[in-house]
């Protein structure tokens, strides 16, 4: 793949968040990254947001960096 | 990440809150620290930041950025560290206090640094860690942190250290293998080892190293990565026949450098390769340059191209003989100050020569990938 192929994906991948609300971004981020066929419940690029879900629902935490 | 077809996957990650983080802008590195090189890195954890463990690894196979390709991972051995982990969690739930201090070294040591966009390199470059105003050469990925952190070494003058080269050091640097199918269960033995020497065997599985409970291979990495350079004695708990073995490894003065850095130019190495100007291997009789001009570097420096050829084997360099491409590498990176000489001993086609090179004046070009 070339360069510019990448940097516009990365592009259309990032600023989804920043053009769009917090829900409609989540989702439309999930499908950009090919997410939309993972398991489990995922919560995107919001630490505090995880750490609160966890404590809430006593459940432990799976963060994943890629 | 596998599709929501697997019963079992699906199942165990219901048990978890997941999250992801694309951008390493914001990210606490006094929390997060993993191995740079990845393709991909799991963090199992509680909501009060106590860490249960770590999942996924870099190794010398390691296809670039494909992690569905990388050998190092597989659905079974996730799921055997997901099993791991809600193990920790309900342990942790029924007992905070023993837990918590087992668990405690499983974070790391608080860096200079807290977060990756504060370092000098990246308030250098203007790098936020996260895309603004739609320019995504704002966002720091991964695998730019430790880059980041050897660049901002230099910039405030301090000595680059070894295990910010020789990082998460493997398994394989004691003389074993493990399995990516389990936690931690040993595969292969190396004769005479660090290993071998401990007593470990075939089919062992490590449930500790050096006292940290393990999930996976990662969690091996982390140990090492930890255990300082002057060695000494490192317990081992393995399961051996259903029977629990203490175990210990001894490990000597400067075992780290033992290992190779080379292979990880991304990371740790990064300054190191601009600086040498070419590609090397390692070779029975020294360090052998394999090419001039790799076309993913950007500025290689031109002095050591000039007077090096494809083929050259390096026999001593600065005068020190039995120099791998790691300690090369590493002593450019520490040894060596801006503009100073660097003297090879060289054999071109059975010929022994001596030659000279310049390190630049100026730091190298950080940026990019």
């Amino acid at each position: 793949m070339s360069k510019a192929i990448i940097r516009v994906s990365l592009l259309s991948v990032l600023w989804i968040p920043l053009a769009f609300g917090q829900g409609e971004s989540e989702k439309l981020l999930k499908e950009a990254l090919g997410d939309d066929q993972v398991s489990g419940d995922w919560v995107y690029e919001d630490i505090e947001a995880g750490y609160a879900k966890a404590r809430k629902t006593g459940k432990p935490l799976l963060v994943s960096f890629r | 990440m596998a599709a929501q077809t697997d019963v079992e996957l699906k199942k165990l990650m219901d048990a978890f809150v997941c999250v992801r983080l694309v951008q390493m802008g914001g990210v606490d590195l006094s929390v997060f620290q993993f191995d740079p090189f990845l393709s991909w890195s799991v963090f199992l954890m509680n909501g009060d930041k106590t860490i249960y463990g770590r999942y996924g690894r870099a190794s010398p196979k390691t296809k670039r950025s494909r992690a569905d390709s990388n050998p190092n991972h597989t659905l079974v051995g996730l799921k055997a560290a997901l099993r791991k982990a809600l193990e920790f969690h309900r342990g942790y739930a029924r007992d905070p206090a023993t837990y918590s201090r087992i668990l405690a070294p499983k974070t790391g040591r608080t860096p200079i640094w807290k977060t990756v966009e504060s370092t000098p390199s990246a308030r250098k470059y203007r790098r936020v860690g996260r895309v603004q105003d739609g320019s995504p050469k704002s966002c720091i990925h991964c695998h730019e942190v430790q880059r980041m952190a050897i660049d901002s070494f230099f910039m405030t003058k301090r000595r680059v250290r070894d295990d910010m080269l020789w990082v998460y050091p493997s398994p394989e640097s004691l003389g074993v293998e493990l399995s990516v199918d389990h936690c931690a269960r040993v595969t292969a033995v190396v004769d005479q080892s660090f290993a071998a020497k401990a007593g470990l065997r075939v089919g062992d599985d490590i449930l500790t190293l050096n006292r940290q409970p393990l999930l996976s291979i990662a969690d091996v990495q982390w140990v090492l990565h930890q255990f300082p350079d002057p060695g000494g004695k490192l317990s081992v708990e393995v399961l051996r026949g259903g029977k629990r073995l203490e175990l210990a490894l001894t490990l000597p003065d400067l075992w780290r450098q033992r290992g190779d850095f080379g292979w990880r130019y991304r990371v740790a190495g990064y300054a190191a390769w601009l600086w040498s100007g070419v590609t090397l291997q390692d070779h029975p009789e020294g360090i052998r340059v394999a090419n001039l001009s790799p076309r993913w570097f950007k500025k290689p420096n031109p002095s050591a191209r000039r007077v090096l050829r494809p083929g050259d084997v390096i026999t001593a360099v600065d005068g020190k003989v039995g120099m791998t491409r790691s300690l090369y590498l590493a002593h450019l990176m520490r040894d060596k100050k801006l503009g100073s000489t660097v003297t090879l001993r060289v054999l071109r086609n059975g010929r022994a020569m001596e030659v000279r090179f310049k390190i630049p004046t100026t730091q190298p070009e950080v940026q990019g990938h």
